[in-house]
């Protein structure tokens, strides 16, 4: 590996990490103060106030839903990590893009992308590296930032796709732009990162832009 | 501590609810939004001193908002929140606008104690720490 796929790798790590420990710090701050709930309702029993069974069962509860957001976000983060030690061999697109959004959530908000998960195929299959499949989504959602404009929204789908498996971006004229550098600039990235990932886009008769990133079955860029 | 309405604006729903939960356990008005475009919507309605702000929410971000804020409603006071508390011993830089900033997780009381220090000294300067 040279040292600029190095570090472009490097970076993509560091953001990933970022952004699923910063969902992870707004799971453990929500227990925190729900814990700090509990403990002023015991505190205002001490001095005479009832105790509300129920209440304490809907904190029990409440508990539990950070509980096992915390555990699915942690789960997703070390199957991310160890997907540095899977060598290549067949992979689930729509299992591992599910997973990886989750952890890039926080980002694909603030980018206004709406990651509609029920588009998400299940057994589109193909023989891959996952961690190369990940970089090169994160290559893909990161060129769409510019592109959600203010207010906008992009769709993400998942789909079979000829003798591989394609990650779909779409939206309307006034949800996704992309120019001509970055798409320019996203293919050239893909190609000396990920060589088995390519990227075209095309627009649907209804205007709207459809941005894909091919993964098995190598596409013309255009 | 003399009346002071509070507005909170983070997209952590359960965050929220809780927190409104906890301040009026302690007689502190509180109202609570998801999003920066309905906080200043609710700002506009009237009647509130302070705003605690998520800085990271996603859509019209926590700096628009807080911007915005300092341009429509110059008498608010705003308290920062963030997740993004990697800076070693707790400390961040406060933006331009803002009264002060709390890392996450943090303690009510020390939410509560900035109100109050909002209240008790309206023409406070910007702390340049951030606390827990």
């Amino acid at each position: 590996m040279n040292d600029n796929r190095e570090r472009q790798q490097l970076e993509f790590f560091g953001c990933i990490l970022a952004s699923a420990t910063h969902q992870l710090n707004n799971v453990l701050s929500t227990a925190d103060q729900v814990v700090g709930l509990l403990g002023d309702m015991l505190a205002a029993a001490e001095t005479g106030h009832r105790l509300d069974p129920r209440k304490i069962e809907d904190i029990k509860d409440r508990l539990l839903v950070q509980v096992r957001r915390g555990a699915d976000l942690v789960g997703n983060l070390n199957s991310f990590a160890h997907s540095v030690d899977r060598p290549q061999g067949e992979i689930d697109l729509g299992r591992l893009v599910h997973q990886f959004l989750s952890l890039y959530e926080r980002l694909a908000a603030r980018r206004r992308l709406e990651l509609n998960k029920a588009l998400f195929a299940v057994d589109v299959g193909f023989q891959g590296n996952p961690l190369d499949i990940q970089h090169a989504l994160f290559l893909f959602l990161e060129v769409l930032h510019p592109a959600a404009r203010a207010g906008g929204r992009a769709t993400i789908e998942v789909r079979q796709g000829g003798k591989g498996a394609i990650v779909e971006a779409r939206g309307g004229p006034k949800d996704l732009a992309i120019d001509e550098e970055a798409f320019t600039s996203l293919a050239s990235r893909l190609a000396a990162i990920v060589p088995a990932a390519s990227v075209t886009r095309s627009y649907s008769p209804g205007g709207d832009m459809i941005l894909a990133l091919h993964f098995g079955n190598k596409q013309a860029a255009g | 501590m003399d009346r002071v309405k509070v507005l909170i604006i983070d997209d952590e729903e359960e965050l929220v609810a809780t927190l409104l939960e906890r301040l009026q356990m302690r007689g502190l008005p509180a109202e609570g939004v998801l999003s920066g475009k309905d906080g200043l919507r609710k700002l506009a309605e009237g009647g509130f001193d302070v705003v605690v702000l998520d800085l990271m929410i996603p859509g019209f971000s926590g700096q628009q908002v807080l911007q915005t804020i300092r341009e429509q409603f110059p008498a608010v006071r705003v308290l920062l929140i963030t997740g993004h508390g990697a800076e070693p011993e707790g400390v961040a830089e406060l933006p331009p606008g803002a009264g002060d900033i709390l890392l996450k997780p943090f303690r009510i009381e020390t939410m509560i104690e900035k109100i109050k220090e909002f209240r008790e000294n309206p023409n406070l300067p910007n702390s340049k720490t951030a606390q827990r």
